[in-house]
């Protein structure tokens, strides 16, 4: 999607994301090694002091300090940490843009109107990202490319006024902007190495030098144009991966660390007022394969206390062959939680709406098992009843039209019982398709023949009677012209 | 208290003349039979389980009527809505059935478990429990006791009825069930044109003999057809083509 260059954003640069997601032990010197090139891209402040840098070798790391932690460099962990922290952004801004593995871009012009001032605004974020306790470094400007610049600089300038961003901008180095490498290299060989530089060349005399995806990054870096992103939309599913710091051997160790994602998740029911009826955990061990568990509720909860109860007892029955070192909770069914309306005198105080019951016995069965029925005036009893699944919303129509059942024929509702007024008497239960007749029966009534469907391929001409057989079961039999007997229905 | 009165109180298996409040006759639900209202001293209990044994086809459905279409003619609940469930039903339910006997199609709901019992007496639980339904119809083979009395509790609880259906398609032992802590328990056969229902156990209520009712017209025998048609043509001047030729000569 395209958007004017007047528009304010913010970029949060997350310099050390995959570090703080280790944020269970803060006391030991940490550090996350990149293994393309065995260097230390990520460090904590212990590991500061001792004396290890950004950029430093692995090998003069370890040897500097000796009891440095190590971790080896994930990009889909920060990935998935983008997103979940795009996840708690999402509620203090509408407009989001991802640059993984790193980087988010927020449109704060159109919340600022909202919020009343960037003064008001900028608060709301620092919170939001204090409670995720990541690192970050911030910056406003009137496009993605310049707040890039401005963040990755560290120059954390967070104001409306353009003269401002502007004056800052012209001093960061053209090495953190996007601009391809390639053309950063020739452009360092004419002597551009910040922005005020490059800013006094014209465009003609650039144009000559760089790409022109680079030359649209540099008009973008001064407002002259727009740049196109896509922004980022929550999943209606819920999944979270948690690698463990310690592998864990027993169940009860655990819980814990459940504990920690199971509210992450009551979190995510809780705003979207949703109830779960169950969760799958997966547990990734070290020498077997992952187990995954599936626990379920009977009734539709979101609370953390509930959830875990329920855990612990089945965690309890489960033996892991081999230490746990990585868990995902997965949900990907939930249902909205229905606000019961019932009166405050009526003593079955238990009465949960029927869309939830059906969506209970759905999630539960499967939708495929559940199943309404419609009716279709057919004089073939193969086409009188079609079964269809329940969709959403499809009961609430059927409240209006109760009797309206089929397609033509509308039948009243008459308080009075009028049993086979307009009907012939039928069978309660059909046979489908059906079986050739076996028992001895004695025909009680018929015949009542159907002919038709000569016109949708799928003619029938039988000659129907009621049979009863010697234990005094009434079933629906029928005869085809060439004198086959056919069972196909039994009067319930 | 004697000790083991106490105890069979505790278990629910002694009955009170207190309780005969809720079993008055105008809080029943009559079946349309006279013959069974007056067995059941006044229909069918207000709610919980009713356990109906006979051959599939003998009409038990049918008899049930009352519970099918109580949400259309009796002002019973002002929610009309309530949906009305069928748990495994042998072979496919006829909706042209349903709609001659003005059910409501829109309430009904048909769940399958294919044969998994365990996810079949869930939901039926659940069903009952909820409070969403007015009736659960399920046909299963065996039930065990703790199963037939956490159902029953939950009838009692949503205020709805469980059907319990023990239909066999072909002769088999028929199991007996006694002392199962049923609401309401039938047996049901067909002797020559009429349906006998056996009341194996009501809560409420002397043990009965069973008692003959006549089924919707439809599903009498031929002979009883003829009975019919002649005593209608004694009335009228309409005779039966196959009469016998000496009665036209006189």
């Amino acid at each position: 999607m395209q958007f004017d260059t007047r528009s304010l954003w913010i970029y949060l640069h997350f310099p050390q994301l995959q570090l703080d997601q280790l944020n269970i032990d803060k006391d030991k010197p940490l550090a996350i090694v990149d293994t393309k090139n065995n260097q230390i891209c990520q460090l904590n402040a212990h590991a500061q002091q001792q004396g290890i840098k950004l950029g430093m070798g692995l090998a003069s790391a370890s040897l500097s300090c000796p009891n440095l932690l190590l971790h080896e460099y994930n990009y889909d962990i920060e990935e998935h940490a983008i997103t979940h922290l795009a996840n708690a952004l999402y509620f203090v801004c509408s407009d989001i843009a991802l640059a993984p593995p790193q980087g988010i871009a927020l449109r704060a012009q159109n919340m600022l109107q909202l919020y009343g001032g960037l003064s008001q605004y900028w608060p709301l974020i620092k919170q939001c990202l204090a409670q995720q306790q990541v690192h970050y470094l911030a910056s406003s400007a009137y496009s993605i490319q310049a707040a890039k610049v401005l963040a990755l600089c560290k120059q954390s300038l967070i104001s409306e006024k353009r003269e401002r961003i502007f004056k800052a901008l012209l001093k960061c180095d053209i090495a953190a902007s996007d601009i391809d490498p390639k053309d950063k290299v020739k452009l360092l060989r004419i002597g551009v190495k910040t922005i005020s530089d490059l800013h006094q060349l014209t465009s003609a005399e650039l144009a000559n030098r760089v790409s022109r995806v680079s030359m649209s990054l540099i008009h973008e870096l001064f407002g002259k144009q727009a740049a196109k992103v896509k922004f980022y939309h929550p999943l209606s599913t819920y999944s979270d991966y948690l690698e463990l710091l310690y592998e864990v051997h027993l169940s009860a160790r655990l819980l814990p660390v459940l504990n920690k994602c199971i509210s992450k998740f009551s979190d995510f029911l809780l705003l979207r007022n949703a109830h779960a009826l169950s969760i799958n955990i997966t547990f990734f061990q070290r020498d077997n394969e992952a187990l995954t568990h599936t626990f379920n509720s009977i009734q539709g909860i979101y609370k953390t206390s509930q959830w875990l109860d329920i855990i612990e007892l089945q965690l309890s029955n489960i033996s892991f062959a081999s230490p746990v070192y990585a868990l995902r909770i997965e949900c990907t069914h939930y249902e909205t939680a229905q606000s019961s309306n019932v009166d405050l005198f009526n003593q079955k105080a238990s009465h949960v709406a029927a869309l939830t019951l059906l969506s209970r016995l759905q999630s539960k069965l499967g939708e495929q098992n559940i199943h309404q029925l419609r009716f279709k005036a057919d004089f073939r009893p193969e086409q009188s009843t079609h079964k269809s699944k329940f969709t959403q919303g499809q009961r609430a129509c059927n409240k209006s039209t109760n009797y309206n059942n089929s397609d033509g024929l509308a039948i009243t509702s008459q308080h009075q019982v009028m049993p086979t007024s307009i009907f012939a008497d039928r069978p309660g239960l059909l046979l489908e398709p059906p079986e050739p007749l076996t028992v001895a029966v004695q025909v009680i009534k018929g015949p009542e023949r159907i002919q038709t469907g000569w016109w949708d391929n799928k003619s029938v001409k039988r000659d129907y009677y009621i049979g009863q057989s010697e234990d005094g079961q009434q079933v629906w039999i029928f005869k085809t012209p060439n004198k086959q007997w056919y069972l196909h229905g039994y009067f319930v | 208290m004697n000790p083991i009165l106490h105890e069979l109180q505790n278990k629910q298996w002694v009955w009170t003349a207190a309780h005969a409040k809720e079993h008055s006759p105008s809080k029943l639900l009559t079946t349309g039979f006279d013959a069974l209202d007056q067995v059941l001293s006044g229909g069918f209990p207000r709610a919980g389980m009713i356990h109906i044994a006979s051959y599939l086809g003998c009409g038990e459905l049918r008899l049930m009527l009352a519970v099918l279409q109580q949400n259309q003619h009796h002002k019973r609940t002002v929610d009309e809505n309530k949906l009305l469930i069928f748990i495994n039903p042998p072979f496919e339910l006829n909706a042209e059935f349903l709609v001659a006997h003005n059910i409501s199609l829109s309430q009904l709901v048909v769940i399958h478990t294919h044969s998994d019992s365990n996810s079949a007496l869930w939901s039926a639980e659940q069903s009952l429990k909820s409070g969403a339904c007015s009736a659960v119809f399920m046909w299963q083979k065996q039930l065990k006791n703790t199963h037939i009395k956490k159902l029953e509790l939950a009838a009692l609880q949503g205020n709805s009825y469980c059907i319990w259906l023990d239909s066999y398609l072909h002769k088999q032992a028929i199991s007996q069930h006694q002392n199962l802590p049923l609401s309401l328990s039938l047996s049901i056969s067909r002797k020559n044109d009429d349906l006998v229902v056996k009341v194996n156990k009501q809560k409420v209520g002397w043990a009965q003999k069973s008692v003959t009712i006549p089924l919707p017209f439809v599903s009498q025998t031929y002979r009883a057809r003829l009975k019919n048609l002649a005593s209608q043509s004694m009335a009228s001047n309409v005779v039966a083509i196959n009469a016998k030729p000496s009665l036209m000569r006189k």
